[in-house]
């Protein structure tokens, strides 16, 4: 298919096609700045199915092939790779657990549940470990090192201001109905009040967030009618 | 009267699947944390196996937007000509990079003249929609909203190429509110998320959450 596709676009017939395409693509979408019309949704549309047929095309090819092929191979030198043929086949059984559930009589049975279990057991391994050596023990010890002296003028201040909002954010989602001890509800106040202040290094936070997003959707504006301009239409 | 409960049935449907996600999950996490080699590679062992059931799930999850919208196509809807659409590119693609791959020309092709520019310009359009939501955002009278805002307006005026070259003020303040203050908040979400990262991990591990037997 390939080799077809190459004798179809020799002498740059698809290079120029694919600039038609792409800018009849990108208005398609831009329409939509008009109105939801059925101009956008085909854009919509066409961007739903390339997606799916890439990604089921490349899984197919590159991950369930070679393990089908791998397990006709271990079948076909059975006895000598018994213990090969049956590594490959958990992983096989445990998707085909999964794909079962698309039946509605099986769907609900203790083997359609085993990859799905698998899955999540897996899955939330990763995320633990991910957690911990990922994103606590790092901030948590990048924070720290704010409060290492400063040698230069008011550093010691950012600083302080990044340990105090560090430890004012993660307050902010403080939600404990206070106890009724003086000592439990001097430190609600407390925490509230630190929580509150946390807030807002939150807000600073995502108004900085929302500006370099905003900043990144702007170059791909640019980018765009840049195409339009430049290589499509030539007038720049 | 009340319904008979097979208690063996019950126990097989929630204890196999538990006790699948239980020992997968406590060998991977114990794996991460230790340096013995044989733990190692049955770590790797499981996880090679992790990512080719997750080949099978989203498999799955393809089959079930095939047969959504074979049904709407069935059903012939208002939608029934996007859902055409959709399939008949899903197969036309599929078709072309099956035989080479991502990396064959086709595909190569494919991403540089459909699915790249699709994709910049919807994400070209979100700056239409950023900013209408911006604008809402900032009729709401408080005070986050203001640091909100004053930030946002730090940020985007440093970011400026243009406004740069006016004060070298002007660079400075943005990246002492990037490198500070939101730093600040960013830390402590994260923090947050870590936390709530681990606790519901936590909870899966030792089976107080079973969604895989709901």
């Amino acid at each position: 298919m390939d080799a077809l596709f190459n004798s179809f676009c020799s002498g740059g017939l698809c290079d120029a096609l694919g600039v038609w395409l792409a800018a009849l693509l990108t208005i398609l979408v831009f329409t939509y700045l008009v109105r939801d019309t059925f101009l956008f949704r085909i854009a919509s549309a066409l961007l739903v199915g390339t997606a799916i047929g890439f990604v089921s095309a490349i899984v197919i090819r590159d991950i369930l092939l070679p393990i089908l092929l791998q397990l006709i191979e271990n079948i076909l030198t059975l006895p000598d790779s018994w213990l090969a043929l049956v590594l490959n086949l958990i992983p096989v059984l445990l998707g085909v657990s999964l794909l079962i559930k698309l039946t509605p009589n099986f769907r609900n049975t203790t083997f359609s549940n085993l990859g799905l279990a698998y899955l999540f057991g897996i899955g939330a391994a990763l995320a633990i470990g991910g957690a911990l050596a990922g994103a606590l023990a790092p901030q948590l010890t990048a924070t720290m090192l704010a409060l290492t002296p400063q040698s230069e003028g008011f550093d010691w201040l950012n600083g302080l201001l990044i340990v105090v909002g560090t430890l004012g954010a993660f307050l902010a989602f403080r939600f404990i109905q206070p106890g009724k001890l003086p000592w439990q509800r001097a430190y609600d106040i407390v925490t509230k009040s630190w929580g509150t202040l946390g807030r807002g290094f939150i807000m600073v936070a995502f108004g900085a967030l929302l500006a370099s997003l905003i900043t990144a959707r702007v170059s791909a504006l640019v980018g765009q009618l840049y195409f339009l301009l430049h290589d499509w239409l030539g007038l720049i | 009267m009340q319904p008979r409960i097979n208690l063996g049935v019950l126990l097989r449907r929630q204890l196999v699947p538990v006790a699948v996600a239980m020992g997968v999950g406590l060998v991977v996490l114990l794996g991460q944390f230790s340096t013995n080699e044989g733990l190692s590679g049955i770590v790797a062992l499981l996880i090679a196996w992790g990512a080719i059931v997750a080949a099978f799930a989203l498999l799955l999850g393809l089959a079930n937007l095939l047969l959504f919208h074979t049904r709407r196509i069935v059903k012939r809807d208002a939608q029934t000509p996007f859902s055409i659409l959709i399939l008949a590119t899903a197969l036309i693609v599929f078709l072309l990079v099956l035989p080479a791959g991502g990396s064959g020309s086709a595909a190569q092709w494919i991403l540089r003249s459909v699915y790249q520019p699709l994709e910049a310009s919807f994400l070209a359009l979100l700056v239409f929609f950023i900013g209408t939501a911006m604008y809402r955002a900032l009729r709401v009278r408080t005070w986050e909203m203001a640091l909100f805002a004053l930030a946002a307006f730090v940020v985007l005026v440093g970011s400026a190429p243009f406004l740069q070259v006016l004060s070298p003020l002007i660079p400075a303040a943005r990246d002492w509110v990037v490198n500070v203050p939101a730093l600040a908040g960013v830390r402590g979400i994260l923090l947050g998320v870590a936390l709530g990262i681990i606790a519901t991990g936590l909870r899966l591990l030792t089976g107080i959450d079973r969604p895989y037997s709901e």
